[in-house]
């Protein structure tokens, strides 16, 4: 069988446990201090009307006595790591799906699902003073949509042959997979349930969406075929970006930007030994427009100042003077096992050991401790929010700067 | 309201598998640790930076202690809704 953890609220649990004076309040958890959205909020304030995604105006604007508290990242890595640690202590086979969610695979041990799902709400709530759901099925779909069924604090199993009528129970937009605009596409034909997909027959899924009506198909008929990920996958790329805390107009002030953006790449590539051979960059616009524009180098790198020039030739060739959000930098062709920090086409030799002497003081003394001087015009520093792809070791790994 | 301060402070621990607030000093006030709310750890480079939020029964402080330089820092407090 499969297990799936999915916490509960849990930054804002986190913050409400840290700190009694929040216990039992409406409270926001928000990205960093200056603008930005709500990332999560306690049950309270869902209940007040306050959603992920709105921006602080809107989440007082529902509720107006709601905390906003500033995310503390680096208390919820930690937290997320030491539970995915417990994990493993129950079974080897643990995918680590986000910072709070989590499938294990137990069939290869002695320990009954009912077991496993007290042990681990134990430890969480014995350890951290929050709470976490568990949903057991025969497959990862069955388990998180069961994990969401007696939230908070919950706990559903669904046996293998109870899989049909668990899953008829759901709307068709709330399967995990689905979604709510695809469910809007089927309801066009006419198709509002799991049931009427079923009866809708695989043959005419697969002539209208192809291998993915067959795994449409099988996902209303309650089976899925992935398993649990144990290993991290490969890595294809590896980005940053960046939210800036005022629209950026200037050419000089996102340069800047590019240049942090570069270097935080640059160091994850050198760190974990990677080299790419084309570099993407993004620019969103203050009306949520994306442009972007990738290149291919004539080498493989790893380095800043290659990353830095070929991305300061596609902004100078994008950017249409249109006030900047956010930046996003990506390195993509990766190799591994292999740093490339120069090649002939540079005028200075020693960039080899100026990146090692760089990596070894931030190593030693913490990140950005040396940087680029013109990284210092930079108003926010250093990765401030989670990403989706983080996870607790490997390349996806991304120490987090608290505010 | 909560204020963010990282102020390098005086306290009274003890320690056991990791450092334990028990007191620390505040505006020339020693303020007893009643109750350890919450802890955790942070890297920053090589230093393994013990975190704490702690409560006198009354207020809410969020304290650190660097294992690398071996200070005590109080990062922050929240007065609750100040009554």
């Amino acid at each position: 069988m499969i297990l799936c953890m999915d916490m509960d609220a849990f930054f804002a649990s986190v913050e409400q446990s840290a700190n009694p004076h929040l216990r039992g309040k409406p409270i926001a958890v928000i990205g960093a201090k200056e603008r930005t959205v709500v990332v999560t909020s306690s049950y309270e304030a869902r209940a007040c009307g306050v959603k992920t995604g709105m921006s602080k105006y809107e989440a007082m604007k529902a509720c107006p006595h709601v905390t906003l508290v500033t995310a503390s990242s680096g208390k919820y890595t930690y937290i997320s790591t030491e539970i995915n640690k417990y994990l493993r202590t129950i079974t080897p086979e643990v995918e680590v799906y986000s910072i709070d969610e989590a499938f294990l695979d137990i069939s290869k041990t002695d320990i009954n699902p009912v077991d496993a799902a007290y042990m681990i709400k134990s430890f969480v709530k014995k350890t951290f003073n929050i709470t976490c759901s568990v949903g057991v099925g025969p497959n990862k779909l069955i388990a998180k949509m069961a994990s969401g069924v007696n939230k908070p604090d919950g706990f559903h199993m669904v046996e293998p042959d109870e899989v049909i009528d668990f899953i008829d129970g759901f709307e068709l937009g709330d399967i995990w997979g689905i979604g709510r605009r695809l469910a809007k596409r089927f309801r066009e034909l006419g198709i509002f349930s799991p049931k009427d997909l079923r009866d809708f027959g695989q043959d005419r899924l697969e002539d209208m969406f192809g291998i993915y009506g067959t795994r449409l198909y099988k996902m209303v008929c309650g089976q899925y075929a992935d398993g649990v990920v144990s290993e991290e996958p490969p890595v294809k790329s590896i980005g940053h970006s960046m939210t800036m805390p005022v629209f950026l107009t200037k050419r000089e002030e996102a340069l800047n930007y590019l240049l942090q953006l570069s270097e935080m790449v640059s160091a994850r590539a050198r760190k974990n030994g990677f080299a790419g051979k084309t570099v993407h960059l993004t620019i969103r616009d203050t009306q949520m427009g994306n442009i972007g524009k990738r290149k291919t180098f004539g080498f493989f790198t790893s380095a800043t100042h290659h990353i830095y020039e070929e991305v300061v030739s596609i902004f100078d060739e994008i950017w249409d003077k249109t006030p900047i959000r956010l930046l996003g930098v990506t390195l993509g062709s990766l190799v591994s096992e292999y740093v490339a920090l120069t090649n002939i086409m540079d005028e200075f030799q020693k960039y080899p050991q100026l990146y090692d002497a760089i990596d070894k003081i931030n190593s030693k003394f913490g990140k950005h401790t040396v940087s680029y001087a013109s990284v210092l015009n930079c108003k926010r520093i250093g990765a401030k929010t989670i990403s989706p792809a983080w996870r607790p070791e490997g390349t996806r790994n991304v120490d987090i700067t608290s505010d | 309201m909560i204020l963010n301060l990282h102020e390098k402070v005086r306290v009274g621990a003890v320690f056991e598998n990791s450092p334990r607030p028990v007191w620390f000093s505040l505006r020339g006030e020693k303020v007893t640790v009643k109750d350890i709310c919450y802890r955790w750890k942070e890297r920053a480079g090589n230093d393994i930076v013990h975190k704490y939020t702690v409560t006198d029964g009354l207020n809410v402080f969020e304290l650190s202690f660097s294992g690398l330089d071996a200070c005590w820092y109080l990062e922050g407090m929240d007065e609750g809704d100040g009554k």
